[in-house]
């Protein structure tokens, strides 16, 4: 499974924090890809469909993720605060992985 | 959860005794910010009727309600929504963003009872980590020069429209650009002198509350407003007046006051 994952805004431009993380979930720890696999799917990553553009607001982050699995692709964004939980905890793992891969 | 509800107190007191607004929406809005949000969560923002905090991760970043500047910083965008609306995206977004740095920083000093001589100037000074080499988020006396990391990389932030910079990230540089205006206002309120609320921030809150400010203004409109709004405060050919016009031309925009004054008609 490939994990383009990109995260932008937020309270200050930070250059080296705003590029975009591919992450090869086989090149993750077995309990990092088992993981990230577990919430794409608790996520139902390949049949939702978000593309907002937050109207009001200041300061909110971005995310834009592409995830292709086999057949299956999908590519979404979203802006905080990410109300379905399952999607918020996706974003949240894979801001780990964007940590520990830097 | 206690710093976040004095900060956000001592933040309501400013506005009150300083600008005698009665809250964001100047009708007494509850204040209600979120703390702990999400995990690990490296940031705070605005979403229109809420300020919401995270932890930080602990590496990079510590808690974002440690300084009060930026606990003032989401709560002023509150206010900016409320009376300019100023449209996030290209000029107009860095005005809307440096106007929350403003408020943040003089937030900061009226805690601290600080001259503006005094002041650090700095908006997060206390929330990069020791093993972040910076000192800040952003340096509203000398923008581009608080951090110079190898994680972080280093501080777009220009302080001259020459370094004005053109992107699609960022809401269009909004956090970036923000450093013209940021510095233009520490230009008027150290040239100024005294406390940087008594007459610079004066004058930057009424310019916000200026119906000529549309929510789509550029930084030239925006600098004759102020120079408009100095002269309507403290009288033409006032040292409040020349120092806003020096303060603009420093960082590179020529200001016009026929220009707002036609704006009435
Ligand atoms: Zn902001």
């Amino acid at each position: 499974m490939l994990i383009d994952f990109k995260s932008d805004g937020g309270i200050a431009y930070f250059p080296g924090l705003n590029r975009s993380k591919l992450i090869n979930t086989d090149s993750l720890s077995n309990e990092d890809s088992m993981k990230a696999k577990e919430l794409v799917q608790r996520c139902r990553f390949f049949s939702i469909t978000y593309n907002e553009v937050p109207q009001r607001g200041a300061d909110r982050k971005t995310y834009t993720i592409s995830i292709t699995d086999g057949d299956n692709k999908n590519i979404i964004r979203v802006s905080d605060p990410v109300e379905d939980e399952a999607l918020a905890d996706l974003i949240s793992f894979l801001n780990k992985l964007s940590r520990k891969a830097r | 959860m206690d710093e976040a509800y004095d900060g956000l107190g001592i933040t309501y007191d400013f506005f009150w005794n300083i600008f005698e607004r009665h809250s964001i929406d100047d009708e007494g809005m509850p204040l209600q910010g979120i703390v702990h949000f999400g995990k690990e969560y490296n940031n705070a923002f605005w979403d229109g009727q809420k300020m919401t905090f995270g932890d930080g991760d602990n590496d990079l970043f510590k808690r974002f309600t440690i300084s009060l500047d930026v606990i003032g910083h989401e709560l002023a965008h509150g206010v900016t929504e409320d009376e300019a609306g100023l449209v996030y995206f290209n000029q107009a977004g860095a005005l809307n963003e440096s106007m929350s740095d403003v408020f943040g920083a003089m937030v900061k000093q009226y805690k601290l009872n600080q001259s503006s001589d005094k002041a650090d100037w700095l908006i997060g000074a206390e929330l990069l980590s020791e093993k972040v080499s910076g000192k800040a988020l952003r340096s509203m006396s000398d923008p581009g020069s608080a951090y110079d990391d190898p994680i972080l990389g280093k501080d777009p932030q220009p302080k001259h429209m020459n370094d004005f910079v053109n992107t699609f990230e960022d809401n269009g540089g909004v956090h970036i650009n923000s450093g013209i205006p940021n510095r233009a206002f520490y230009l008027a309120a150290t040239n100024i002198g005294g406390f940087a609320w008594e007459r610079a921030g004066k004058i930057w809150y009424e310019t916000l509350k200026d119906a000529r400010l549309r929510a789509n203004t550029g930084f030239k409109r925006f600098a004759n407003l102020t120079v408009y709004n100095a002269i309507r405060l403290f009288g033409q050919g006032s040292v409040e007046e020349q120092a806003v016009q020096n303060a603009w031309n420093e960082v590179g925009i020529k200001t016009s006051i026929k220009e707002p004054l036609q704006y009435a008609h």
